[in-house]
């Protein structure tokens, strides 16, 4: 029987939750950040020389998987500079499923928000952040899960909304109209 | 009851230790006699998942074979039970009686030892299969990388020049052997528990993505 001493464990408990990226474009940086569905990875994509973020779960679960591609999905559909793009989906050689994102860097605005006081600039951040959603909610799009944990604020002031696992598209959204309410 | 009784004899073992402040032979003694008693009595057959998670029935299991009065006595006199050759308790007992000396609690060393006993089987199974596909060098990567008890691991490229081989095939390798662990230890998994959320909830635990 192997022995396992608590460090090879603790490595042993590392290697599994890391993707399994053999066959893909992608390589391991690090971690960006975890959450209730899987973990956000930090990865070189080797065919353009680029770093992205790649979201995966973390253990293999149909229900949950299907969340995650319709996160994906939702994403796909929403081209707007204030919601995170995303670049690619599939499975990975462990059989769990993932897709790739742009990697934002910056600040969460929980955090930002403490340090960054003037009424004008939570004002501009308030702004981009309803014109995100008010963007979303013209193609159908409920975020659901919108708070200040799920906005990320970039280096060069850009305003994100990130974390549409929980968002809901409606079958039959109305056109784009100001004033309008999605709100149920 | 074989993947079981190899998953979970060292956190019974630990649990007896610690949480009942048993001595080392009497909780060897009572180890070997919970597993005989749960196949003897099908005792998975009472298991309700919906319930409780099977850790935590085996746990409830434990806390009743080791409170009976009298058992240990009525056990030494049917000789132990029949897993003795299987188990090493010896080799379990340092790592018990360190945690022991840590003060640790025992339901958090319970879920450590059982990570590790899933976690040595997989291994074993793994070390298996690898022997009957031809790829020894895949587990000996595994083992050398993942395995190796210093705190600096060998570089892709050091494992490659060792073993005569192009780095890109240790990366290739390693990934073989660390997917086939996975699903090894998700198989292990479905043998102990009762349900897919089971497995998934476990799974979990496992890697370490629920706390310490």
């Amino acid at each position: 029987m192997t022995r396992l001493d608590n460090a090879a464990l603790a490595r042993l408990r590392q290697s599994m939750r890391e993707p399994d990226l053999s066959g893909t474009r992608y390589q391991l940086d690090g971690v960006a950040g975890t959450g209730g569905m899987g973990t956000v990875y930090v990865v070189r994509d080797t065919e353009l020389g680029r770093r992205v973020a790649l979201k995966v779960l973390d253990v293999q679960d149909p229900e949950v998987e299907a969340r995650l591609r319709r996160e994906a999905e939702v994403l796909a559909r929403l081209e707007h500079p204030g919601i995170v793009p995303v670049h690619d989906v599939g499975r990975l050689g462990d059989g769990r499923g993932f897709y790739t994102m742009k990697l934002v860097q910056g600040e969460r605005l929980d955090r930002y928000a403490a340090t960054h006081l003037s009424l004008p600039e939570r004002l501009r951040v308030f702004l981009r952040i309803a014109e995100a959603v008010a963007f979303a909610h013209a193609r159908g799009v409920l975020h659901r899960d919108l708070k200040p944990q799920n906005v990320m604020i970039g280096p060069f002031g850009e305003v994100l909304v990130l974390d549409w696992g929980l968002a809901k598209v409606l079958s039959d959204p109305s056109p784009a109209r100001p004033g309008g309410s999605y709100l149920r | 009851m074989s993947a079981l009784a190899t998953a979970y004899w060292r956190p019974v073992y630990g649990y007896l230790r610690l949480h009942w402040r048993k001595p080392h032979d009497e909780a060897a003694d009572l180890t070997q006699d919970f597993f005989a008693h749960a196949l003897e009595k099908d005792l998975l057959a009472r298991f309700d998942p919906a319930r409780a998670r099977l850790r935590t029935f085996l746990r409830a299991c434990i806390d009743r074979v080791a409170a009976e009065d009298g058992r240990a006595a009525r056990r030494l006199k049917r000789g132990g039970g029949t897993a003795a050759a299987r188990f090493d308790f010896e080799a379990a007992r340092a790592a018990i009686e360190n945690a022991a000396g840590a003060a640790e609690a025992p339901d958090v060393l319970f879920e450590r030892e059982w990570a590790r006993g899933m976690f040595a089987a997989a291994l074993e199974r793994l070390r298996e299969l690898c022997a009957r596909e031809g790829k020894s060098q895949h587990f000996t990567l595994l083992e050398q990388y993942d395995l190796g008890t210093g705190t600096d691991r060998p570089s892709y490229a050091e494992l490659a020049r060792q073993l005569g081989i192009a780095t890109t095939d240790v990366t290739n390798r390693l990934a073989w052997a660390r997917r086939k662990l996975r699903e090894v230890l998700l198989e292990l998994l479905r043998e102990c528990t009762g349900s897919e959320s089971e497995v998934r909830e476990d799974a979990r635990a496992l890697l370490g993505l629920d706390g310490p």
